[in-house]
């Protein structure tokens, strides 16, 4: 009894790092595939901008929407809570790290997610480079140009909502925005929604060929690591 | 053909998405003057504490520049530079001053103080930068004013306490007045025959009756005062002196800033004399041409 105890121990362990070996190795290879242009050629661009206008184009009104209605409810809340705290000087600070360095690559990353899972599931059932180098292009491409998209949506929308908060104009805002923002906001939020991309596809690709059950929770597992990884950079770098 | 159109959707799209973009990150570091010359100058300090690269240099609430260097001397002193733009230049005079200030909320920054007349200071050129300790000496003075303050609350507290215990002289006291009202309650014919008056002696018995009942209410205060004043007030002349501690630093910053507006005063003054010597020249020079247009009035007779 107490040897099987054991044994099923030992047995999950062997599993568990076998998994992260495998899932490891796989982003490994993804990795590689992506700047082994041999695996290149005109199929893949095709592939990759048909995907790309899927994912992108094809959904580009729900996602402004979604970023109008969201990105002002939100940049209002933190607004206004800044504001009651008299948080005044440093609301062009909140913004931008609030914006740039957090809700915009996430909110992307998940949108991009929710789009890719039909579109990989269908079209990836077996390993296979040709196939996966589109797939992976256009998900971190669609991140990176949604998260863009998607922060400047925002940052306009904190006008509108700084105007009727605090009576703020445009020139003043402006100021406020450019003077807090930095040139390592733009390189975590370019930094971020790569890799954010990148980890969508990659989980989702694994989950296509591997099956695994909870891919929700390794993608969740992954934004994790990379938040931490970056908030550790960020207090390199400061 | 459909997928010529999709290409260049995608194609047109992205390019857009990029040149805003790029356009924006252009702007961000046009406005940051990233384009632009910069000019340093240089201050000493005995702490690099509150400093940072980074930490932004503002005039009048405005971002004019910020900390690029920080390095330790030999000699343990601090040397600082920062650097502006040559728009905000001009800021920077001869005489003018640099003083940290630490908000409660958020990141220290240093603020400028200058005379827009004097004239403009050369690049790496050393500022001075103030650390006032005149607040430090306020709290000093104060602290030993709360200190008694503490003591004497102290000494409130103890008696109080002693006041509410059982065996305390004051519920001695206060039980045997009760053992007599009580037994002049109960029994009046001591007092009539003081008093010689039936009436007179149930009134006086009425008043003991109500003198014990207040007596009783004053003991329950008693008990209370501890736990309801003394304590919180105990614990609040603690808060006081952390805060006078904190005002202590918040005042620091404030002292080059009153200086300052000192030497103001000075200025003042002496405008308020020149105004004073320029009226009187300008009295004279009024009576002396109401002198020159006295003199040529001259009366004319109407025919």
């Amino acid at each position: 009894m107490i040897i099987r105890f054991v044994e099923n121990i030992g047995f999950k362990t062997i599993t568990f790092f076998r998994s992260i070996y495998n899932a490891l190795e796989f982003s490994l290879i993804c990795l590689f595939s992506l700047f082994s242009f041999q695996h290149y050629n005109p199929q893949t661009l095709s592939t990759f901008v048909k995907q790309f206008y899927l994912i992108t184009m094809a959904s580009l009104p729900k996602f402004v929407f979604l970023a109008i209605l969201l990105g002002s409810l939100l940049i209002g809340l933190v607004i206004v809570v800044a504001a009651n705290y008299n948080l005044h000087l440093q609301i062009g600070s909140i913004i931008v790290t609030f914006v740039l360095n957090e809700f915009a690559p996430l909110f992307t990353l998940f949108f991009v997610y929710l789009r890719l899972v039909p579109l990989i599931r269908s079209h990836l059932k077996s390993f296979n480079i040709e196939l996966l180098i589109p797939e992976l292009l256009s998900g971190i491409m669609s991140t990176f140009v949604l998260s863009i998209l998607f922060a400047l949506i925002m940052l306009s929308s904190g006008l509108i909502v700084t105007s009727f908060v605090m009576g703020m104009d445009l020139y003043t805002y402006k100021n406020i925005i450019f003077d807090a923002i930095g040139v390592q906001n733009i390189f975590i939020l370019v930094l971020k929604s790569l890799l954010f991309g990148f980890v969508a596809v990659a989980v989702l690709s694994y989950d296509a060929i591997k099956s695994i059950k909870t891919p929700l929770m390794v993608l969740l597992m992954n934004i994790f690591f990379i938040e931490m990884l970056l908030l550790a950079l960020q207090t390199l770098l400061a | 053909m459909q997928e010529n159109r999709m290409r260049l959707t995608v194609g047109i799209f992205i390019i857009s998405i990029f040149f805003i973009f790029f356009g924006f990150i252009y702007l961000v570091l046009k406005e940051k003057g990233t384009f632009e010359k910069h000019y340093s100058y240089h201050f000493t300090t005995n702490s690099a504490e509150y400093f940072s690269v980074g930490t932004p240099v503002k005039f009048s609430g405005f971002k004019i520049g910020m900390i690029e260097d920080i390095s330790l001397r030999d000699d343990g002193l601090v040397d600082m530079s920062f650097s502006v733009t040559k728009e905000n230049k001009k800021w920077i005079s001869e005489g003018s001053v640099l003083l940290i200030i630490k908000p409660l909320l958020g990141a220290p920054h240093i603020e400028l103080y200058t005379s827009l007349d004097s004239p403009p200071l050369e690049e790496d050129s050393y500022m001075t930068m103030m650390m006032s300790d005149s607040i430090n000496d306020l709290v000093v003075k104060l602290q030993p004013a709360v200190q008694k303050s503490v003591d004497i609350l102290n000494n409130v507290h103890t008696i109080t306490s002693y006041l509410s215990s059982e065996d305390s002289e004051l519920k001695k006291i206060l039980k045997n007045l009760e053992k007599l009202t009580a037994r002049l309650a109960n029994d009046d014919s001591l007092l009539t025959s003081a008093t010689g008056d039936k009436n007179a002696t149930q009134n006086i018995i009425k008043s003991i009756n109500e003198s014990a009942k207040i007596m009783r209410d004053i003991s329950n205060i008693t008990a209370s005062l501890k736990e309801d004043i003394v304590s919180p007030a105990s614990s609040s002349i603690k808060e006081i002196n952390t805060i006078l501690v904190d005002i202590k630093e918040k005042l620091n910053t404030l002292d080059p800033t009153v200086k300052a507006a000192g030497t103001f005063d000075n200025e003042l003054i002496e405008i308020k004399e020149q105004i004073s010597v320029g009226l009187q020249k300008s009295n004279q020079l009024l009576d002396k041409v109401d002198a020159i247009i006295g003199d040529d009035t001259q009366e004319v007779e109407l025919p």
